[in-house]
């Protein structure tokens, strides 16, 4: 009987390392495919010896794939899975982890871009901008800049973690985590913060314009309101933020020695 | 060489952006206070990163969409805005309204890059699938260094030549027009400020959100009167 192939603890290591590198060869062709390819090189290594075996592992890979980054470790686990199943004659059809990988594209990249991209990245920075507006001193807004960096790498950090730890295990079942719901538990406490931090950037700048004199207070309020509306009714990429400018430059040239 | 030095941390923090890590160090606020620690005046550089940061945040890098380059537009902005403002910091207010206008031509520019740097991944690809009929998987891993490197040296050349030119063309305006045009441009910080958190609302837009951005202001005012 043949022994039983397995990946070991140093495996996983190494496939955490190399998902930071996923995203290295983009490209419009096989999207990250190369960078998953590349993550999962640990699990070649580790689990085929012949030509045959490893030209068929990277023909299985390198192909159309795209994922968000950080869930990419969804992909990983459970595609390392996967492969040892069928390296130990587990799974007859290598087709299926074809199919497999090509399922996962979806929802790898809707939750992973709804949790981070929509949520975690823009509260966590507007936290650590909130900080950073309310002090004059440089150490203390470095202490702000750290916490930003905490803020947003711990969810990151773990999402990466338990994606991997959780594909390994699930394997084919990992498409059913993959819903948001399954994150609100992360999300809905950072949309709070995102909107609080937000709320308060905005009212603290209200009031600090409004004590330096009234004509702060309405460049301020008017370039609020035209970024707001001119991103959210036309979406726009520059000019929201063009108009404010030449509005800026309008009142500074004929309200000069306010 | 200030800038050799500047250019380099530049394009390992650019690097963060999408082809390793994505700790967020690439973002305006981390990476322009380490720019601006570098070029001597962490606390100015920390600064230009806070007034560019909210303009970038809302632009969501989904999918394959191209998203404008706020990221190597700050960082050269940083660099450039705290060399000059170091030499002329009468004319604060009109350098930062001429860094603004840059960083929206280079992240224009810079998001065309992507899409250029992206074509070019394709040799890489193309040259994977070459080692593929021979089932070598190290050859993987080393294409994969090969284009790390390139991409380290396309940001490297992108944060170099954006300085110089900045320094240059910005350096010349702020020359040659008088210290009036600083106050004209007065308003500038207050207004990127205004248009970030404009921007920024598109995020927040759900009725939910409303009571914690109200929330959030009401905490602002308390805050404000009992400091």
């Amino acid at each position: 009987m043949a022994e039983e192939k397995k990946l070991k603890f140093i495996d996983f290591i190494d496939i955490y390392l190399r998902s930071f590198f996923i995203q290295t060869v983009w490209n419009f062709k096989g999207m990250v495919s190369l960078g998953l390819c590349y993550a999962l090189i640990p699990v070649a290594k580790r689990l085929y010896n012949t030509k045959e075996d490893l030209k068929a592992f990277l023909q299985r890979y390198l192909s159309f794939f795209n994922t968000h980054p950080y869930f990419s470790s969804f992909a990983l686990g459970s595609l390392a899975a996967l492969e040892e199943n069928y390296a130990n004659g587990r799974l007859d059809d290598p087709e299926q982890i074809v199919k497999f990988r090509n399922a996962i594209i979806g929802p790898l990249g809707l939750v992973g871009d709804q949790l981070f991209w929509a949520g975690i990245k823009p509260a966590s920075i507007l936290a650590g901008i909130a900080g950073l507006i309310v002090t004059d001193s440089l150490s203390i807004k470095l202490i702000y800049l750290a916490l930003f960096l905490i803020l947003y790498n711990a969810p990151h950090l773990y999402i990466r973690y338990m994606g991997l730890k959780e594909g390994y295990k699930q394997s084919f079942g990992v498409y059913k985590i993959l819903k948001i719901e399954h994150f609100n538990f992360l999300l809905n406490p950072y949309k709070i913060i995102g909107g609080s931090a937000l709320g308060f950037v905005i009212g603290y700048m209200l009031i600090s314009s409004a004590a330096q004199h009234t004509s702060y207070l309405a460049v301020f309020l008017i370039s609020l309101l035209s970024a707001a509306y001119l991103r959210q009714s036309k979406q726009m990429v520059y000019l929201p933020i063009v108009v404010p400018i030449v509005i800026s430059l309008i009142i500074g040239f004929f309200f000069k020695g306010l | 060489m200030d800038i050799l030095w500047l250019s380099l941390a530049g394009a390992a923090l650019m690097m963060d952006t999408t082809a390793t890590f994505q700790i967020m160090v690439s973002q305006p606020i981390v990476a322009c206070t380490i720019i601006g620690y570098l070029g001597g005046d962490a606390a100015m550089g920390l600064h230009i990163g806070l007034l560019l940061q909210l303009l970038w945040l809302s632009d969501l890098p989904v999918g394959a969409t191209l998203v404008p380059a706020g990221n190597y537009a700050s960082i050269v902005s940083a660099a450039v805005a705290v060399e000059l403002i170091g030499i002329f910091p009468e004319k604060h207010f009109m350098i930062v309204l001429l860094i603004v206008l840059y960083s929206l031509l280079l992240s224009y520019f810079g998001a065309r890059m992507v899409r250029i740097n992206r074509n070019w991944n394709t040799y890489f690809f193309n040259k994977a699938v070459r080692y593929m009929e021979k089932g070598s998987v190290g050859a993987i891993t080393f294409i994969n260094y090969q284009a790390l490197l390139m991409h380290f040296i396309i940001a490297f050349l992108l944060v170099f030549s954006g300085i110089l030119l900045g320094e240059f063309l910005i350096g010349f305006i702020t020359r040659e027009l008088s210290v009036t045009w600083n106050e004209t441009a007065r308003f500038i910080e207050v207004a990127l400020l205004g248009t970030g958190a404009g921007l920024t609302l598109s995020l927040y837009k759900r009725n939910e959100m409303k009571t914690w951005i109200v929330g959030g202001a009401i905490v602002a005012l308390l805050y404000f009167l009992f400091q």
